[in-house]
């Protein structure tokens, strides 16, 4: 199941993005899933073509998905393909670690919590230590 | 043998447009009532007397047709041609009133209910795969529909006309002909319809499902029992009775041209039968739609109150 929230800030291509990514990283799409067609969970979540086309787009070009005649959208690897050297991409993921913990110590959780968020996240996909 | 079928089919005809005027109303009664706001079951008594009021027009003009048909011959024609009144009866009066007495057929009708709620939840199964049409059953609508168009075509295998009738029959062969001609085209729409059905059938297998924040099991287990029954229905009404009617009657015809009215009569009323077969299963199918939506909100409304 994918769930987006229209109320959310979160523009909907990247809650998309964001679930599906999410949903691959979690185990529950494997390699070789098919995915709805475009029109089928534009339908079924009652927004634009364009915005599924666009997010399935998106992750075809990070090499989580691809087009194959005859079956449609396939999950075609679990793990995402560089798009630049290994040191930039690290880069990249630190700095969204560094603005989620910033936004979790401004909205005043406190340690203990953001680290059981950062345990729970690390067991769910992961598994636990 | 001739004269009993021909009556049948003359009082089918009589009968057949008070059938349809009295339909709208009838459904509209039997429309289970699910509106609770004062203001809808207002607008409901107003449409409910416009709807009363409409069939009873109706029927007056077909009865008075029917009592001038000893006086004029035409009267008649017009009597039978008042079954027509069925569609604004029913697209103008029926089917509002049916739309305020249950509010979620509005959704069941036109899709809208995938545009409700701020949070939206959607199956990532691709429900393209799950067309329960099987291979024997496209072979069966296969069958059928190219069944007719080769029993039309045996026909031009044979001599025009058929059987002598003496003098006139080079006049015969040329109309049997041109019946043969005009029957095999019209009989060519059974196996052209079954190569755009596929397309059909997986549209209607995209049809929005979409389900409650949670998404239940029951709900998913609700829209799959119902996308059978449409997809299935479809197919057996699209696939394999029409052409099996249309090209059965034509090759009939064709090959039995001498008993063309009884061939006529019994071509209508399975006509009229598969007409009717369609439009009963195509509101059945929407019911079903507006009950699946009704279950949908009442899971959203349990949710969120067991989340407040």
């Amino acid at each position: 199941m994918l769930t987006i929230s229209l109320a959310s800030a979160v523009p909907i291509h990247d809650q998309l993005v964001a679930g599906l990514r999410g949903l691959i990283a979690a185990g529950k799409l494997a390699k070789d899933d098919e995915l709805p067609p475009v029109r089928q969970l534009a339908a079924d979540l009652g927004i634009n073509l364009n915005t599924v086309a666009r997010a399935y787009r998106e992750l075809t070009d990070a090499g989580l998905l691809a087009s194959v005649r005859g079956r449609g959208t396939v999950v075609i690897a679990t793990v995402e393909r560089p798009s630049g050297p290994k040191a930039d991409e690290r880069k990249r993921i630190e700095a969204g670690l560094a603005a989620a913990f910033n936004d979790a110590k401004i909205a005043g959780l406190p340690r203990e919590v953001v680290e059981a968020i950062v345990n729970r996240q690390i067991a769910r996909l992961w598994g636990e230590a | 043998m001739q004269d009993p079928l021909i009556t049948i089919g003359r009082i089918l005809m009589l009968v057949f447009p008070p059938f349809m005027i009295l339909v709208p109303l009838v459904t509209a009664l039997l429309a289970p009532q699910r509106a609770t706001e004062e203001s809808a079951r207002a607008r409901q008594r107003g449409l409910h007397l416009a709807l009363v009021a409409g069939t009873m027009f109706s029927l007056a003009v077909w009865g008075t047709f029917v009592l001038l048909t000893p006086r004029f011959a035409s009267a008649q024609w017009a009597a039978m041609w008042s079954w027509p009144l069925f569609f604004p009866l029913w697209f103008g009066l029926a089917w509002p009133l049916i739309r305020a007495k249950s509010p979620h057929w509005e959704g069941a009708m036109y899709g809208a209910e995938a545009a409700s709620g701020a949070v939206r939840t959607a199956s990532l199964v691709n429900r393209e795969r799950l067309s329960p049409v099987t291979r024997w059953m496209w072979a069966v609508a296969l069958l059928a529909s190219v069944a007719g168009v080769a029993a039309i075509a045996a026909r031009g295998l044979m001599p025009f006309p058929l059987e002598s009738v003496g003098s006139g029959d080079e006049a015969a062969a040329t109309a049997q002909r041109t019946q043969w001609w005009i029957f095999l085209g019209l009989s060519l729409m059974g196996p052209l319809g079954l190569l755009w059905l596929p397309r059909v059938l997986r549209a209607m297998l995209r049809e929005p499902e979409p389900m409650d924040a949670a998404g239940s099991r029951d709900l998913a287990e609700l829209y799959a029992a119902q996308r059978r029954r449409r997809v299935l229905g479809m197919f057996w009404l699209n696939g394999v009775a029409g052409p099996l009617v249309l090209g059965g009657i034509f090759a009939l015809v064709t090959w039995f041209p001498n008993s063309g009215a009884i061939w006529g009569i019994i071509g209508g009323v399975g006509g009229t039968a598969l007409g009717i077969t369609g439009a009963v299963f195509g509101f059945m199918m929407t019911a079903e739609r507006a009950k699946i939506a009704e279950a949908r909100a009442r899971l959203e409304r349990s949710s969120s109150a067991s989340a407040g």
